[in-house]
């Protein structure tokens, strides 16, 4: 290498290494405020909106975080290990700033697990929340969101059980919900798509706080167009989550064909196909759902050796199914609300005839055709096949 | 033949460094906004469509194998209107440098590090573009021969990360969006990544064969237009109409990959790929202008330019726009019909004139 050559070299590297020594806004573990969880909130002063931010305390979250914990302290650790800071602003970001004056530590929201809306700002409209959201740099489109019939801040202050952070904990009871699927789980991403959508109604999990002072989910929220109109329970929210495909496992329990007892059901996978004919402006929707379980539990006395038996259990757990989905589609058609996405599927099957539907999609949709098919089938029957019976 | 360039780049590393060139900063750009979930399909018409004028700036490089295109106007124009012509095109070159540089400070400013003013990392990025453009012709290509496999080797690792996020449904209707939007979309694509390739006529003559040129840049435009309609299926596919609200689709789409067990945040993947990818293409530019210029004002050298064309690349960078939002109204409105004057008119026109005058005559060409 030549002389001038190192000697450019030299003086580009020691330039760099000014630069590399720091970012303009850098900001160490010690001066973050790392969110865990946020709540969206009406404040008493019309208009504006009340943000309550669950934020952990990373030293007090580590300590005692492996071993045995001794029985005393700890409730009092789960509630130390988080601070709930509440701050109001016209928008979430004004909020967002305005929590400084109240709290130490800039915000920190990559991990932000979990997003609840209360149900007055809910019915108020949603957009303005998932605009933060989605917008500014740091929170992420895969954070869950949620819906309270009460207030989102309750929620957040309520302690945790399990974890030390309350808002995780949360996260987790949603990532562990696909065993009943009672309660699904939309992130702000899918969320966000459904508002995009001029017919498909937005639908988030219900999280609520129970009679227990308990974080309890299932059931689900349906929104049309950004507002919340109402709430679904958990047997629709599975008919729901049929029709959607997003059944990954779950119990249904039939009755045995000797009516003897029960049978319970444990769905191992699922899919479903939502096929569209129009003809002139009727549409007939047609959902085939199909359904691989195997029998995880019974409290009669059926013989399950027999392949019959199998196969009316199967039948009857396609019924099951038929008339989850039906309390679904007519809780839907009492909202007016396609939680199904039923007018994107018309959209994309036949996009000529969709110009024409998509005004009146409203009326369409509540006396729309649906045809359900559903095909069960039982694998597995367990660890034994006969009866405990003498 | 000019000595300002003495190094030799073979057609390999010419067509990985125009790879890199088009699809440098159309990665997280998004050019096909108009065109909804159809924008790959745009790409793809984009993509043919900017073969057209590709036929003709190589066909022009192939009458004159031994000049760059800026040497090649002198000798059709003659001295004045030649040089007149080659100052515009050494303008397109610097221009698009800076508006290369400005994509990069708008991402960084965004997504990266807000309060970072824009300058830092303009000057950042012309330093080291100096550097390459210092060492030459030849260290730029094999620059390239090492960044775009990491690159390609990246895009195709996220779209497999990201296989169980992708919903086909998002692609259908096929051709929702209406003819004349689709055509003014794909013609938006042929401006900006794929014609912006005739740069390239400032590299022919340097080519071991020189007559490759054509086939090289078809070739590496196929491959790059292949590349950039994976990546839109991609987006499309993972991101669904979320797509054409987000200002950097690709860099949405990368938020949503999760790998189980892990908590593992994907985005530095698309600025890697951003950062190594749009530096072949200002280092491209900041070339292709040092050595219009130094062929234009006849100097014997590269390097007393290379500083100051990157101080000059800087600044305009820095006033060309205030924003994105200001840029990408440009790039929607202004730069399609701005673009062709440089890709297309001006090498047709020169292309004309040397078929009337019967240029190369056997005395000029060597």
């Amino acid at each position: 290498m030549k002389p001038w050559n190192k000697k450019v070299l030299a003086v580009l590297l020691l330039s760099f290494m000014s630069c590399a020594g720091g970012c303009w806004n850098y900001r160490e573990l010690d001066q973050l405020g790392i969110v865990s969880g946020v709540g969206f909130d009406l404040a008493p002063e019309t208009g504006k909106i009340l943000l309550t931010i669950q934020v952990i305390k990373p030293g007090e979250a580590k300590a005692g975080g492996g071993g045995g914990s001794s029985g005393g302290e700890e409730s009092g650790s789960q509630t130390r290990s988080v601070v709930v800071v509440e701050s109001t602003g016209a928008t979430v970001f004004d909020a967002v700033r305005e929590a400084v004056t109240k709290f130490s530590r800039k915000l920190f929201w990559p991990h932000n697990q979990v997003l609840i809306i209360g149900k007055e700002a809910a019915e108020q409209g949603v957009r303005r929340f998932m605009d933060f959201e989605i917008r500014d740099a740091e929170p992420r489109p895969t954070a869950w969101v949620m819906v309270t019939p009460g207030k989102a801040g309750d929620l957040l202050k309520a302690p945790g059980k399990m974890e030390k952070i309350p808002a995780m904990e949360i996260a987790e009871m949603l990532r562990a919900q696909s065993v009943t699927s009672k309660a699904g789980s939309f992130m702000v991403h899918d969320f966000v798509l459904r508002l995009l959508s001029k017919t498909a109604a937005p639908v988030a999990t219900q999280i609520r706080l129970n009679e227990k002072n308990e974080v309890q989910l299932g059931g689900t929220a349906v929104f049309i167009g950004e507002k919340l109109t109402g709430f679904i329970g958990k047997r629709e929210t599975r008919g729901l989550l049929w029709v959607l495909g997003k059944v990954k496992s779950g119990i249904v329990t039939v009755k045995d064909p000797d009516n003897k007892g029960k049978v319970s059901l444990e769905v191992i996978r699922s899919s479903s196909k939502i096929k569209t004919e129009v003809k002139g402006d009727s549409v007939r929707i047609k959902v085939t759902v199909s359904v691989r379980s195997n029998v995880g539990n019974q409290n009669g006395e059926l013989d399950l050796s027999k392949l019959e038996t199998l196969k009316s259990l199967a039948r009857r757990e396609e019924t099951a199914i038929r008339n989850e989905i039906k309390a679904a589609l007519d809780k839907a058609r009492e909202l007016k609300a396609d939680i199904f996405g039923f007018g994107e599927a018309v959209r994309r099957d036949h996009p000529k005839a969709w110009k024409r539907l998509e005004p009146r999609w409203d009326e369409i949709f509540t006396e729309l055709q649906v045809d359900l098919t559903v095909k069960a089938n039982i694998n597995q029957v367990g660890l034994i096949i006969k009866p405990i019976k003498p | 033949m000019s000595q300002l360039e003495r190094g030799k780049i073979s057609g390999t590393q010419m067509v990985y460094l125009l790879v890199s060139f088009a699809i440098g900063s159309s990665i997280i750009i998004a050019p096909g906004r108009g065109a909804g979930h159809d924008a790959w399909f745009a790409t793809i018409i984009g993509a043919l469509e900017s073969m057209v004028w590709v036929l003709i700036f190589t066909t022009l490089a192939r009458r004159f194998p031994d000049q760059t295109i800026v040497e090649i106007m002198e000798v059709v124009f003659g001295p004045f209107l030649g040089k007149a012509l080659a100052v515009c095109f050494v303008w397109y070159s610097f221009h698009l440098c800076s508006l290369v540089i400005g994509n990069f400070t708008d991402f960084f400013t965004t997504v990266v590090m807000p309060e970072t003013p824009c300058i830092v990392f303009a000057v950042s990025l012309v330093l080291v573009s100096a550097f390459a453009v210092h060492n030459g012709l030849e260290v730029i290509a094999r620059c390239g021969l090492v960044l775009l496999p990491i690159a390609v080797f990246l895009i195709i690792s996220t779209i497999f990360l990201e296989l169980n996020q992708l919903d086909l449904k998002n692609f259908l209707p096929f051709l929702e969006t209406p003819w004349p939007r689709l055509l003014k979309t794909a013609h938006n694509i042929a401006v900006f990544p794929f014609g912006e390739t005739v740069i390239f006529g400032m590299i022919f003559p340097y080519l071991n064969q020189p007559r490759d040129g054509r086939s090289r840049t078809v070739l590496g435009i196929l491959l790059a237009a292949f590349i950039l309609t994976l990546l839109y299926l991609r987006s499309i596919g993972v991101l669904g109409a979320t797509r054409s609200i987000a200002t950097y689709p690709a860099l949405e789409a990368v938020k949503l990959i999760k790998v189980p067990f892990l908590n593992i945040r994907f985005e530095i993947i698309v600025i890697i790929n951003f950062l190594t990818l749009g530096f072949l293409k200002i280092t491209t530019l900041h070339y292709s202008t040092v050595l219009g210029l130094a062929q234009i004002f006849k100097f014997r050298a590269l390097r007393p330019l290379i500083i100051p064309v990157g101080i000059l690349t800087v600044l305009l960078s820095l006033i060309n726009f205030q924003g994105f939002v200001e840029n990408l109204e440009f790039s929607e409105v202004g730069y399609p019909v701005y673009a062709l004057f440089f890709q297309l008119v001006i090498p047709l026109l020169t292309l004309i004139v040397a078929v009337i005058r019967k240029l190369p005559s056997r005395r000029t060409g060597c």
